[in-house]
């Protein structure tokens, strides 16, 4: 892997972000208003019980927000959307000529894109952990560790499944229906709205055959403090077999489908 | 009736349009069913731990959820996707086209596509009001369910004057894909009942963006919790000033409008 180029696509990203500061006050908003949206709810939940479905009310506020801060954190549905329109409308031939591969490049713009929310994500759980009433098991020194782990393997299979995605695009010509279903999904079924224990027994069957679980429940547990260590192993064990998966799926449709591909330009 | 004929021509169009893209076409509808699924998972949810949510009973939210089926599916396949496409014809100038036409330029620009896959929502409607009141989990009378569709339709109305305030500012703005999000985060407070919101979100859903009237103030006034001739009248009194606003902001957008091409 070209580390040099690698590193400054994500600095250039990092930059191109930066300019449109719209876009993050927005973000800011959003943020804001759905806080309140969810919230509500739990509030409304929550009223004259101390534990709901497995959560204490204790937990319920940073269950909230640090759903929240998941979400916008790991979701990269814009720049999966122009990729796609990319591959669709042939301008895809510029990665081609790149010093480094499409994947890796997507990472990196990952990276680059979602820095400035990576760091504001941080001093709002700093902040809140320690100038707010935020319960002890909330991001704790010793479950740091894991939470890390989690929300990065939580990552990594969200952007394989992306890349997967914008791949599809080379076979479907317009693959924007499957961003779109895993976004509205994504909340309820990677149980980052609401806790996975809430929803219907015959839901939580089917969600253990997807990756939805490892996205949401398991960084979200373990930031808590609410993941049994035996969960926290079986999950690493799950999120890596999904990885390998996903992987080798997403090079599959990679490698045929630039055997498909046909480049504006000749 | 000409306006009718013409738009029937763009529901044809758009149809032709749609199914050339036979995979797309399906996804969209797939990605539909997931937005209406999983509006009334939430719920189902909730009701699993509680016997009663704000006040609201599950059937009584079922009712809430069709209703805003009804809404939310009529301004998808009507609406949403000219207001999205509205900011890029002023920006790309394609808007001189729509004024050279022997037809409203706002009736073209507001109701030119038909997004099909909107549908979705009216079919699960259909299907969550069957439930809803075939099982008896609420009792609406016939003249309060009639009374709930006229309220749902001003709803409608308001939302779609409300989204063309916000469209509207192109004319001076340009680039408005940041306020069209903002306004759909705007709407999105109203896929709850107003009544979970603390105090001053409550009060700016029911006056300074009246979100409440899309669907929340409608299914209470059915269910008999809201009464009286202001709640009746209300969503129309609504609907009428806010129209009344479009309609200014509008005239002196076209006004301020210098086209692209000239």
């Amino acid at each position: 892997m070209n580390l040099k180029a690698f590193k400054k696509t994500v600095l250039n990203t990092v930059t191109l972000t930066a300019e449109y500061r719209f876009n993050y006050y927005m973000l800011i908003l959003s943020t804001i208003l759905t806080l309140i949206m969810e919230w509500a709810v739990f509030k409304h939940v929550f009223e004259g019980r101390t534990v709901v479905g497995g959560l204490p009310k204790s937990h319920a506020f940073s269950f909230v927000l640090f759903g929240m801060i998941l979400r916008t954190t790991q979701l990269l549905w814009g720049k999966t959307a122009e990729m796609i329109d990319e591959v669709r409308e042939g301008t895809y031939r510029r990665y081609l000529l790149q010093p480094i591969s499409h994947p890796i490049y997507f990472v990196a713009q990952a990276i680059g894109g979602q820095a400035t929310t990576f760091a504001a994500a941080l001093v709002i759980c700093l902040v809140y952990k320690f100038g707010f009433d935020a319960p002890e098991s909330f991001l704790s020194l010793q479950g740091l560790p894991q939470t890390a782990l989690s929300f990065l393997f939580s990552c990594i299979i969200l952007w394989l499944i992306y890349l997967c995605i914008i791949y599809a695009a080379f076979f479907l010509e317009e693959s924007q229906f499957m961003l779109w279903t895993l976004n509205i999904s994504m909340g309820i079924f990677s149980g980052t709205i609401l806790p996975l224990s809430w929803l219907p027994e015959w839901l939580k069957l089917v969600l253990q055959y997807t990756p939805m679980p490892i996205l949401g429940d398991w960084p979200l547990r373990t930031a808590l403090g609410l993941c049994s260590p035996e969960e926290f192993y079986r999950y690493l064990l799950l999120s890596c077999a999904w990885m390998i998966g996903l992987f080798f799926l997403m090079r599959l449709l990679h490698k045929k489908g630039l055997q498909r591909y046909e480049a504006f330009g000749g | 009736m000409k306006y009718f004929k013409l738009w029937l021509s763009f529901f044809k169009n758009s149809l032709i349009r749609q199914l050339d893209y036979k995979t797309n076409f399906i996804g969209r509808l797939i990605t539909e069913v997931f937005w209406v699924g999983t509006q009334i998972i939430f719920f189902k949810a909730i009701f699993l731990q509680v016997d009663s949510f704000a006040g609201w009973r599950e059937g009584e939210i079922y009712l809430f959820v069709a209703s805003l089926y009804i809404v939310d599916g009529l301004h998808v396949t009507l609406m949403s996707d000219n207001q999205n496409k509205f900011g890029g014809l002023i920006r790309m100038g394609m808007f001189d086209f729509y004024l050279l036409r022997p037809v409203s330029s706002f009736f073209m620009s507001s109701f030119r596509f038909v997004n099909f896959p909107g549908l979705v929502n009216l079919s699960a409607a259909v299907l969550l009001f069957s439930y809803t009141l075939g099982n008896n989990l609420v009792s609406v009378s016939p003249s309060s369910l009639a009374l709930l569709f006229a309220h749902l339709m001003a709803g409608l109305g308001l939302l779609f004057c409300l989204s063309t305030c916000s469209s509207a500012i192109a004319f001076w703005a340009t680039q408005v894909q940041n306020l069209n999000w903002l306004f759909y985060e705007l709407y999105r407070l109203g896929w709850r009942p107003e009544n979970i919101y603390p105090n001053w979100i409550k009060r700016m859903l029911l006056t300074v963006f009246p979100a409440a009237f899309f669907v929340s103030i409608p299914t209470q006034i059915a269910l008999g919790k809201l009464s009286g001739i202001w709640w009746t009248l209300a969503p129309f009194a609504f609907v009428t000033v806010v129209a009344l606003l479009a309609s200014i902001l509008w005239k002196k957008g076209l006004r301020k409008y210098e086209g692209a091409l000239s």
